[in-house]
């Protein structure tokens, strides 16, 4: 038998579909509610840009909108209850191995009474699910909560009423199980959903803010929430069915490339389309601007047609340098984050200072999948296929691009290959809908792995200063700490917004500790640097937290003190505090703290809060002295992330977070040389492969009576800083910049 | 020219020998399920099997291939029943993002096939040319000895 080649089938790839007349109704309420909003901050939208280009501009428009607009919690926007009974359940969060699909399921299956297998999860484009800010910030399952458990329990409330007008029955009589309405005390009476809403139409609406209905269960009653429900994206992600964006693929698609510059801050002075026009399978060059591309009809024809356009670039007067950009970060106190008494006057009575800088350096996101992205764009409607974390987000950016009305413009978001920040914002889906719109036709772009390299935004370096003072029972009288670091929020953020917000908080993440003390002051300078940066995972808690955690410990070892004891005296008393202590023994004890070690084998621990969740994670290290290289035997870590909806997807989502810190704090770095990016290929950057990863324990605190918070970020926060504690344990070296690469390990060594 | 895939022959067209496998399994004949992640053998997303050894397909030209069969991640199962690997990832629950995992399984089953009982070490070596970036190490080894035991 022949195999010929496959169509992509119905169920990979969803076309949109004709929009409802709730869903009409939905989207006008949006266009009107959008409209509200702009006229009633007439032009305050419209400021100064930060980021050049028409990319920049749409971007930070669009972004700015997706990041305040509320979530809505019209139940029907979220869940369809079908004459069939099954549960569809509308995700506006895009999965990208987080399993925040599944977790949603759970949450409405256990409100509604249903089976967590009648949900059917809807993947829904942006004409099907509720408005997003993008899946970002480890708030997906923060937000979904209240919304998802809200909507389940009206829903039930509403299925109750029916069965009671149906039967005849007192409401108080009737409860739910497995999908069905029931008499509590007698089977006689019995409906299924499907045939309660069977031949209906019913809208139910909420009004926001979410009000104090009563959910249907409380934390002791959860049968689903809580269980390690197996997730429902696995299975076709390991028969090769599962469909990314790089994998779209559109009958009657061209393929598209875009130049991109010799060198960072390069200028088109002159082109030369000649050549690559009289190629085979050409189908479109587009040059606008600093904007140049080609259409063809099949990838190695575009690739072909690419190199044969002529380009003459105008190069900056000076080619960009790492030292260039380090120097430009200066901790002079922009801003306090925070001020406690008086740390000058206790730094200046000091008998003793303990000082310290730590760096970090540039590291990109290196997800496995590429930027990609298929656009068809036509005179009256736009659809856009990607793996994006910011469906809306893009739908406005594409909107501008093509002149259409947001409401023209579908997208609709794929599974991730990885996400991690770097897909908050689309280039390849950007650049398809631009070449479309000049060519008429469908056009896919995918990046490959240079351009994933070499056109992204990276993690931005910092430093951290530190200054502070023992006094004479061995506690913290003073601590002076001056963060400087590149943008990585405001990046993406108009002026207004970043007026409003004062600091780039996506810098400053994680850069207070959870200490007390009783003079402090924190301050940061974030600026903007000649380099795009921006989100990776974890904003800046991870280099934050390398610096705290281990600044801290240099204060224990200061003081002789056990770093554990040392942090755990330095606590307040108040609940946050509590929890933290919890997270910090219960590491400490299943990591068996103060137990011996071999020769050049080392513990540390470190500790943070982020999204709401405490994470405390005990690192054992074996370092060589001859070569510096430092092997990670094994990690203990304890989280309390409030309510666990899905055990084993916290575990997961807490070593893959743990194993991206260790990497980070390792391995990666990519500087700039001579105007370009050190990289091009996981030859230049390695990351954590099998053979460098240790074992990982993971127990989970019980905190059921707080609601769910974040794991998307928070697990990555302590695992360098828990890491270099563990060399200096080990070797009694304390390695300052972040990667701790083995010549970094090695002079540590050589300066004790 | 014929190529034999998961058991059946696929015509692709003889210009251009030098054409690399992925893109004759991605683009002509549009198994996505072989994923691409850098195109320069460093990944290991593109992994498939030739006669049962795992290559990267990325570095494989087809003028290479000859008559061994071609393996993909879609041909793995045998009909419904999963290859124990496939399942012993489902039952440890290993994809996060999923997009490296037709590379992993694939080459875990190339592994297998040869090592029906790997030691650690042995595993780390097969396996260390295959990148996760969602970090599952810990999951793959543990599916990978669960398969060992399980399909033995």
């Amino acid at each position: 038998m022949r195999l010929r080649r496959r169509k992509p089938s119905a169920e990979q790839i969803t076309t949109p579909a004709e929009p409802t007349p709730e869903q009409e109704a939905m989207r006008q309420r949006l266009s009107r509610r959008r409209f509200l909003k702009a006229s009633g901050a007439a032009g305050v939208g419209l400021l100064v840009v930060c980021m050049g280009g028409r990319f920049g501009l749409s971007y930070v428009r669009n972004n700015a909108e997706a990041f305040l607009r509320p979530l809505t919690s019209d139940p029907n926007a979220w869940l369809r209850i079908e004459p069939d009974g099954r549960v569809r359940l509308m995700v506006n969060k895009v999965e990208m191995g987080q399993g925040i699909g599944t977790a949603a399921a759970q949450i409405v299956a256990d409100d509604l009474d249903v089976p967590v297998s009648r949900v059917e999860l809807v993947a829904g484009d942006t004409n099907q699910v509720p408005h997003d800010m993008g899946t970002a910030g480890s708030m997906s399952v923060q937000q979904l909560y209240p919304a998802l458990r809200t909507a389940a329990a009206e829903a039930r409330q509403t299925l109750l009423k029916l069965a009671a007008d149906r039967s005849g029955q007192p409401i108080e009589r009737l409860t739910t199980r497995e999908g069905r309405v029931l008499l509590s005390d007698d089977d006689a009476v019995s409906f299924g959903y499907g045939e309660l809403v069977a031949g209906q139409q019913i809208v139910r609406v909420i009004k926001e803010p979410l009000p104090n209905l009563r959910w249907t269960k409380t934390a002791s009653e959860y049968s689903v929430i809580g269980q390690s429900v197996p997730r429902l994206d696995i299975p076709a992600k390991v028969t090769g069915q599962a469909v990314y964006g790089y994998d779209v693929q559109i009958e009657g698609m061209l393929h598209g490339r875009v130049a991109r510059p010799s060198v960072i801050g390069a200028t088109i002075a002159a082109v030369d389309l000649t050549a690559a026009r009289a190629l085979p399978g050409v189908k479109a060059l587009v040059h606008e601007g600093d904007f140049v591309g080609v259409v063809a009809e099949t990838p190695a024809q575009a690739a072909t047609a690419l190199s044969a356009i002529q380009i003459s670039w105008r190069q900056p007067r000076q080619l960009m340098q790492q030292a260039e950009v380090e120097a430009l970060l200066v901790p002079d106190d922009a801003t306090v984050l925070r001020e406690v008494g008086d740390v000058r006057q206790a730094l200046s009575q000091a008998a003793r200072r303990i000082s310290a800088e730590y760096r970090t350096g540039f590291a990109t996101h290196a997800a496995i999948e590429p930027q990609a992205g298929v656009a068809d764009v036509r005179a009256d409607r736009a659809t856009v296929w990607a793996a994006t974390q910011s469906p809306f987000s893009l739908r406005g950016q594409i909107a501008e691009i093509t002149g259409l009305d947001e409401a023209q413009v579908t997208v609709i978001p794929t599974l991730l290959g990885g996400g991690f920040g770097r897909k908050t914002v689309s280039d390849a889906a950007y650049e398809a809908a631009r070449l479309s719109k000049a060519v008429g036709r469908p056009v896919r772009v995918g990046w490959s792995r240079a351009e994933e390299f070499g056109n992204g935004f990276m993690r931005p370096p910092t430093v951290m200063r530190f200054e502070a003072a023992l006094d004479q029972q061995g506690r913290i009288a003073a601590w002076q700490q001056q963060l400087a670091s590149g943008f990585v929020l405001f990046s993406f953020f108009p002026a207004f917004l970043r007026l409003i917000f004062g600091s780039d908080f996506g810098a400053t993440r994680g850069a207070i500790g959870p200490y007390t003390m009783p003079n402090q002051r924190v301050t940061a300078t974030i600026t903007e640097l000649p380099v795009k940066t921006g989100a990776w995972r974890g904003l800046g808690v991870g280099p934050n937290a390398f610096a705290v955690e281990q600044f801290i410990d240099e204060l224990a070892v200061a003081a002789g003190a056990d770093p554990l004891q040392f942090r755990l005296q330095h606590l307040g008393t108040d609940p946050a505090a509590n929890r933290m202590r919890r997270v910090l023994e219960t590491a400490a004890r299943q990591a068996g703290w103060g137990t011996p070690l071999p020769p050049n084998t080392g513990r540390g621990i470190a500790c943070g809060e982020d999204a709401g969740t405490y994470v405390a994670e005990v690192a054992e290290v074996e370092v060589n002295r001859a070569t510096g290289a430092v092997q990670v035997k094994r990690i203990v870590a304890a989280v309390d992330c409030g309510l666990v909806i899905n055990p084993n997807t916290v575990v997961a989502q807490t070593e893959g977070g743990i194993m991206m810190g260790l990497s980070a704090g390792l391995k990666e770095e990519i500087v700039l040389k001579d105007g370009s990016w050190s990289a091009v290929g996981f030859g230049e950057y390695p990351i954590f492969t099998i053979a460098d990863a240790p074992e990982i324990e993971v127990t989970l605190i019980d905190n059921r009576e707080t609601a769910p918070t974040g794991m998307g970020e928070p697990p990555l926060l302590p695992a360098a800083a828990a890491v270099g504690n563990a060399i200096a344990s080990a070797v009694g070296a304390r390695v300052r910049t972040m990667p701790m690469t083995p010549e970094r390990v090695l002079a540590a060594i050589q300066r004790t | 020219m014929q190529l034999q895939v998961n058991g059946q022959i696929a015509e692709v067209t003889d210009e251009q020998p030098d054409r690399l496998l992925l893109w004759v399994l991605r683009e002509e004949l549009g198994m996505t399920g072989t994923r691409f992640g850098c195109g320069a053998g460093q990944c290991g997303a593109c992994t498939v099997l030739l006669d049962g050894q795992a290559v990267r397909s990325c570095q494989t030209p087809i003028s290479k291939i000859g008559q061994r069969a071609i393996t993909t991640i879609e041909g793995l199962a045998q009909g419904d029943t999963l290859h124990p690997v496939q399942q012993a990832f489902i039952d440890e629950q290993v994809p996060q993002c999923g997009y490296c995992m037709s590379g992993q399984i694939m080459s875990a089953a190339a592994l297998l096939d040869a090592t029906p009982q790997p030691s650690d070490d042995e595993i780390v070596a097969a396996m260390r040319g295959n990148l996760c970036r969602c970090g599952t190490y810990v999951r793959i080894k543990r599916a990978i000895r669960r398969a060992a035991k399980e399909g033995a």
